[in-house]
């Protein structure tokens, strides 16, 4: 089973392999590449994304990354406002996860269980030294915009840090003791 | 078909007619009905209804479809309003598109603009500071540009007129350099803010850290009420439109109580292309005007012309105003037209951080935005190899820390229960430029744009007296943040282009000679005094005040006058 789906991610790893190289050489010949749009992202991919988001912010007693949306957020700001070349280093580096994965755990990421796979990002966490600058760079990306959904979420907004629309209030000296640490409030940062 | 054709004419004919709706249009047009006169205004963008037309100002963080940020395929096609900082996901509708509206840049300028009902009145940074009388002093003092024709004591009563209308909150602070005025309670500096500035009185005499002066309403009067406004909620979302008009705005303020009296009649997506001269009345008699969505053209009738259409385009529409007796614009007799172009220099910061203070934060938010410290240098005299000064902007504030590293269970409780980091300090230089007869617009001799107006061409740089003004910001806030005890001190020239301060000024400047400037002391076209000129194209110089606050009380000082000249017959 786990070898299956090692292949089939091998297959899609030399597929993004063919892919690439043709978007550099027309990247060569016009001004710039073609953005990423969701339908270039293969199922795949997108579940693969999901997964590295979960591993970054898993469920716990709170909402993980895919309960909250945090996946679909990640490529929405990938698509839409994420310059075009760092777009090209997400997807070569999502492409180089699940080599990457093979060569630390003898499996597939998807095949991994979350233990292995928070393994795999802890290493790209802090030895990004150690890997490809385009998977160092999706790491990085892929954490940054996960970091960014969880934090904007309507749940992040209400229930941890809370939002207020309306504060009518400001106080200069407003000492840290009285900072619930546990709920904060936007305005006390 | 002749009474048909008159009627027409009498249904096109007003008392007054503003051109523009923005901070000082809407001024004019309040002044106007109040005065019982039959006004009419012309707005060339769309209607912008107060609390009917604010799509985003309601909306919560999470439900900005991009979390605020503008998304890459608007932002490759507007690098110029992109630069802009209020072009973001929640305002963006409010600025103008670069290719809608294109100019020509012999030299770099990001010319931002808002074209709807309330203009760029809605997007405003809201501070508001009077000028001194060594502001007005100035360019006689230091021999350039032209003497201003007014001084403080002129405008004074006016500044208190607007003030107490829009609203001003702001503190008694007693500065010669920084006149008091009409002021509900400032809002109030914090921790640290308050700690520079006792730094800086004990270190600098002379220099005077005071809380911003602002256009909120931190304790509304009963005339704010009136108005439909009320306290200021501190959301600090002012650019998306406040629901509670707890900033001044053209929209929430000037438009609605001018319509209120029944004498107004708003009209926007009109384009003034030119303002129409009478070569045997020596008068102007109105306006030619171009539907913006059909491109129909009408004219509209009056015996007196506030020309409000904002600075640059103040001057685009006075240039393309030509007639066999203003060949060159109107009432450009002496070829000035378009010249001494001034701005404000903005292109540098300055940040810090500070390591004190630690048991204090903030709670809830600032919309005055912290500090101002008022120009410091050459004020009673001159005293650096470089003319005039800046004022400075200044904020402090703490945020949570965002875990550089770490990902799983541990980042979310890092996220979830944070914790805060050091206090950061920021300072903005506001720069006084000089006017120069080398800054200028002019139109393109062959370009024009859909609705028939030459493009504006914009020729407008710095010079070395801006570099060693800038030079001097770096060197005396640094030595005033490290004797703070300031730490990790970071200057930052951002070289961005003039016109991205938001506060271009002149062109049309006011004068005691007809010979050097276009404009009377009473904002009068010196050539054609049934045309007033009351917005940032009749500066002389631009001191280092955010500007809106004079143009307010200029144009309620010139409206009072023009109605005395109807009523004499004078124009």
């Amino acid at each position: 089973m786990n070898r299956r789906i090692a292949v089939k991610h091998l297959a899609l790893l030399a597929g993004a392999a063919a892919v690439l190289p043709a978007c550099l050489s027309q990247s060569e010949h016009q001004e710039q590449a073609a953005p990423l749009s969701l339908a270039a992202l293969t199922a795949s991919q997108r579940q693969l994304v999901a997964e590295v988001c979960e591993t970054l912010l898993p469920r716990t007693d709170t909402p993980g990354a895919q309960d909250l949306g945090l996946p679909q957020y990640v490529l929405k700001m990938l698509i839409d406002c994420t310059p075009v070349q760092e777009q090209q280093l997400f997807v070569a580096g999502l492409g180089q996860l699940d080599a990457a994965a093979q060569r630390q755990q003898g499996r597939s990421f998807a095949a991994s269980t979350p233990a292995q796979r928070a393994a795999l990002l802890q290493r790209l966490d802090q030895q990004p030294a150690d890997f490809s600058a385009e998977l160092a760079g999706f790491y990085r990306m892929a954490r940054q915009l996960t970091m960014d959904g969880y934090t904007n979420s309507k749940f992040f907004m209400t229930k941890e840090v809370v939002y207020e629309l309306v504060p009518g209030r400001y106080n200069g000296y407003y000492p840290v003791s009285k900072v619930d640490l546990a709920n904060p409030r936007h305005g006390q940062s | 078909m002749a009474n048909l054709n008159i009627d027409s004419v009498k249904a096109r004919t007003f008392d007054a007619i503003v051109i523009g709706s923005g901070m000082s249009g809407g001024w004019a047009a309040k002044e106007f009905t109040d005065k019982g006169l039959k006004t009419l205004l012309v707005e060339r963008g769309r209607q912008v209804e107060h609390n009917k037309n604010y799509p985003t100002t309601n909306l919560n963080p999470w439900e900005l479809p991009h979390n605020g940020k503008v998304p890459r395929a608007v932002q490759e096609a507007n690098p110029i309003a992109s630069r802009c900082y209020v072009f973001k996901e929640d305002a963006m509708h409010f600025v103008v598109k670069d290719a809608e509206h294109p100019y020509v840049q012999e030299k770099p300028f990001d010319w931002i603009r808002g074209y709807q009902v309330g203009g760029k009145s809605l997007l405003w940074a809201r501070q508001t500071q009077r000028w001194s009388k060594y502001d007005f002093e100035g360019p006689a003092r230091d021999g350039f540009a032209v003497d201003w024709p007014i001084r403080y004591d002129d405008l004074a009563p006016w500044y208190s007129h607007v003030e107490k209308f829009a609203g001003i909150s702001g503190n008694h602070d007693g500065l010669a350099e920084l006149p008091d005025g009409e002021f509900m309670p400032g809002f109030p500096l914090n921790a640290v803010e308050d700690y520079f500035r006792l730094q800086v009185q004990k270190n600098h005499p002379g220099r005077h850290v005071i809380s911003a002066r602002c256009a909120h309403l931190s304790k509304p009067q009963p005339i704010h009420y009136e108005q439909g406004r009320v306290q200021c909620q501190n959301r600090v979302l002012c650019q998306r439109g406040c629901p509670f008009g707890g900033y001044f705005s053209s929209n929430s303020s000037t438009i609605p109580w001018a319509q209120k009296s029944g004498h107004l009649t708003l009209k926007p997506d009109l384009v003034v292309q030119t303002i129409l001269y009478d070569e045997q009345k020596g008068r102007a008699t109105g306006i030619r005007v171009v539907d913006a969505h059909t491109k129909a053209t009408t004219e509209y009738y009056a015996p007196v012309i506030f020309v409000n259409a904002g600075a640059l385009n103040t001057n685009l529409l006075l240039l393309n105003s030509t007639s066999h007796r203003f060949p060159n614009g109107l009432g450009n007799d002496n070829g000035l037209l378009g010249k001494y172009v001034a701005f404000h220099n903005y292109s540098a910061r300055i940040y810090a951080e500070y390591e004190g203070l630690k048991d204090l934060t903030t709670d809830g938010r600032n919309p005055a935005g912290g500090g101002y410290l008022p120009r410091f240098r050459n004020v009673f005299k001159q005293e650096t190899d470089f003319l005039r000064g800046y004022a400075t902007n200044i904020g402090a504030s703490r945020s949570f820390v965002r875990p550089e590293h770490g990902l799983g269970v541990s980042l979310k409780q890092q996220l979830e229960h944070p914790t805060l980091g050091p206090w950061t300090v920021h300072s903005g230089m506001m720069g006084e430029t000089i006017p120069k007869e080398t800054n200028y617009v002019r139109l393109d001799p062959t370009r024009r744009d859909e609705w028939g107006m030459p493009l504006l061409s914009v020729s407008v740089d710095y010079d070395d007296n801006d570099a060693k003004m800038k030079q001097d910001f770096f060197e005396q806030f640094t030595d005033m943040y490290t004797k703070a005890g300031f730490t990790n001190i970071q200057t930052q020239d951002s070289h961005q282009a003039p016109g991205l301060d938001i506060h271009e000024m002149g062109g049309v400047r006011m004068g005691h000679d007809p010979k050097t400037s276009l404009l009377n002391r009473w904002n009068q076209l010196h050539a054609c005094p049934n045309v007033y000129v009351t917005d940032g194209a009749c500066m002389t110089s631009t001191s280092t005040q955010n500007p809106s606050l004079t143009y307010m009380a200029l144009t309620a000082r010139a409206v009072d006058h023009a109605v005395g000249e109807l009523k004499k017959q004078n124009v």
